[in-house]
């Protein structure tokens, strides 16, 4: 990554999908890269030090989560490995799986070290009268905070060295000061996603349940609640789109979509192996090789319905954490909801806020787009 | 109103805990503390707001804005020369350029000063050279190098030229793609001649 460039000196950031920051002579460059593992197209957003409002920094719960990501497949692996090591055969015949739980260790080790040593994550928004705006780059507290400072004296430079008197700030009702700067208000209650958000939760603990529990009647139910519970829960965020959306929220609903995906995968090997299993019963009984079809496929289903501990062996295992971590993202959302819920009781966001822009600011003038042709242009006075 | 926002939800922080000179704020709808560093731009009303129309007509002789000739012409755009009232005039940087040079120049032009959006290529073309590589492990996917690495040797090739990112960068990117893509169509190509004539056996 390039230090400077023409007028700009680089602050944060690189050449990923963050995008980056620099300091320019009258106002900070911020390029906002989009897409996804490599960055296909950058924005760039130049604000003028005279015009910046605030800087406004947070901690996230992020870094708490992302070490838990690392350290739960280091103890894991390192389980396992442990396990080998101490069976009565010794680790000759699982040396390949030792070598993989070694590996293994030893990446999420080092991801660990990593992270650990980057410090803790955080948020950076800068304000200015007309937008509010992230500053991706900065995500770890320690370079955000000495980024901050930098701006903040460029940002003195520009507007002055005077204390900001603070005593002037509006009292401020937050469902009532939304306005026209394009920030979205908070989320009203929604009854789709009251139901949804459940219906999750219930879908996961009995997808969970399928190695436990037989029965075809039981599987059905499982599938259609599950599809209930994600078409409604889509529908309902689809309806909330123009509020700001908790972020456990949404998390809740792509994470649970993922994962309904990992499940149609899973579901398809199983799909695979019930069919290998219902033709070889077949050729084991020399009767259903004539009359493929129905007979056989509805065979398939009623074996995956069966298939338990088993038929699945340590495969069953995958079946339950699919559906804990349906639970988890049910539970995920469950938070947001209640806040949503307890809101509306006290009446501070029933009524969600208008759309429209306040009227103390006075409507935009839009300009011509082309220049008026009844005067004719007037001559250059030079 | 100016209002500190939230770094979390966006929504206005308690005007009280900000002016008794707290260091962290809490947000009263979400619960997130926030630490903000307040100019005094916040309280400057620098909100843009549409020049007035003059109250008079103007006099004879006095220039007059060449999209609103109404207007009276206070500056001339740096970029086409015309003379231009506040409300077509719009401050970039140094300079003071008309709206739709503004335009012109943010969409069309290549000037970096204006430029607001650019394609990576070279990243994308990257992309799809390594795509078969990434995927490997998804197995399903085995087959996606046969689009990939065709369309990206023509991207590749399409835009060898093409500006990259504003941060001036070589073409390593776009190149390794291209090495990476020509592989992958040699190996397909060498593996369908190879059965073709029968060179396995």
């Amino acid at each position: 990554m390039k230090k400077a460039f023409e007028d700009y000196r680089y602050l944060a950031g690189g050449s990923g999908v963050s995008g980056s920051l620099w300091e320019g002579p009258d106002h900070l460059l911020f390029i906002d890269a989009g897409g996804f593992l490599f960055a296909f197209s950058e924005t760039y957003k130049r604000i003028d030090y005279a015009k910046v409002q605030t800087i406004n920094l947070a901690r996230t719960s992020k870094f708490g989560w992302l070490a838990a990501a690392f350290v739960i497949p280091v103890l894991l692996a390192g389980l396992i490995f442990a396990s080998l090591l101490t069976r009565t055969g010794g680790i000759g015949d699982a040396a390949i799986g030792g070598g993989i739980c070694l590996a293994a260790m030893l990446l999420f080790g080092v991801l660990l070290i990593i992270h650990l040593a980057k410090g803790p994550t955080c948020v950076v928004k800068l304000q200015t009268a007309v937008q509010v705006v992230r500053l991706k780059p900065l995500k770890r507290l320690r370079g955000a905070q000495a980024v901050i400072a930098r701006i903040t004296e460029l940002c003195r430079l520009h507007q002055g060295q005077e204390a900001v008197p603070l005593e002037s700030l509006g009292q401020a009702r937050p469902a009532q000061a939304f306005d026209q700067r394009g920030i979205k208000a908070p989320m009203p209650r929604s009854k789709l996603l009251m139901i949804a958000v459940p219906l999750l939760l219930v879908a996961g603990a009995m997808f969970a349940g399928e190695p436990f529990v037989a029965g075809t009647a039981y599987t059905v139910v499982d599938l259609l609640v599950c599809l209930a519970a994600h078409i409604l829960m889509g529908i309902g965020l689809a309806r909330l789109s123009r509020y700001e959306l908790p972020g456990t929220l949404k998390t809740a609903f792509w994470g649970s979509v993922v994962n309904f995906f990992v499940i149609a995968i899973f579901a398809y090997g199983l799909l695979i192996a019930g069919s290998m299993m219902v033709a070889a019963e077949a050729v084991r009984s020399d009767s259903a090789v004539d009359d493929l079809g129905m007979k056989v496929n509805t065979g398939i289903f009623f074996w995956m319905a069966n298939a338990g501990f088993k038929e699945l062996s340590g495969f069953a295992w995958i079946f339950v954490g699919l559906g804990v971590l349906n639970v988890f993202f049910a539970l995920l959302g469950m938070p947001a909801l209640m806040q949503t819920l307890r809101q509306s009781k006290s009446g501070e966001s029933s009524a969600p806020p208008p759309l429209t822009p306040s009227s103390s600011a006075p409507p935009p003038i839009t300009p011509p787009v082309t220049p008026s042709t009844d005067v004719e242009p007037p001559a250059d006075p030079s | 109103m100016a209002a500190v926002r939230c770094a979390f939800c966006n929504q206005p922080l308690p005007a009280d805990q900000l002016v008794s000179g707290a260091n962290t704020v809490r947000c009263r709808v979400c619960g997130g503390k926030t630490q903000p560093s307040i100019f005094p731009a916040l309280l400057a009303d620098s909100a843009p707001k549409p020049p007035t129309l003059p109250e008079e007509p103007l006099a004879e002789g006095e220039a007059a804005c060449f999209y609103s000739p109404a207007r009276r012409a206070t500056k001339s755009c740096h970029h086409c020369g015309v003379l231009i009232s506040d409300l077509w005039a719009a401050q970039w940087g140094q300079d003071t350029v008309c709206l739709k040079c503004l335009d012109h120049l943010r969409d069309k032009s290549k000037d970096t000063r204006f430029g607001s959006k650019r394609t990576l290529w070279d990243n994308m073309v990257l992309a799809l050279g390594l795509a078969p590589i990434i995927t490997l492990p998804l197995l399903v996917f085995y087959w996606i190098g046969i689009i990939t690495a065709p369309a990206a040797l023509i991207l590749g090739l399409w835009h060898w030229n093409s500006p990259r990112s504003l941060v001036p960068r070589g073409r390593w990117r776009l190149i390794t793609g291209l090495l990476l893509a020509f592989l992958q169509v040699a190996g397909v190509v060498t593996f369908i001649l190879s059965l073709w004539f029968g060179w396995l056996d």
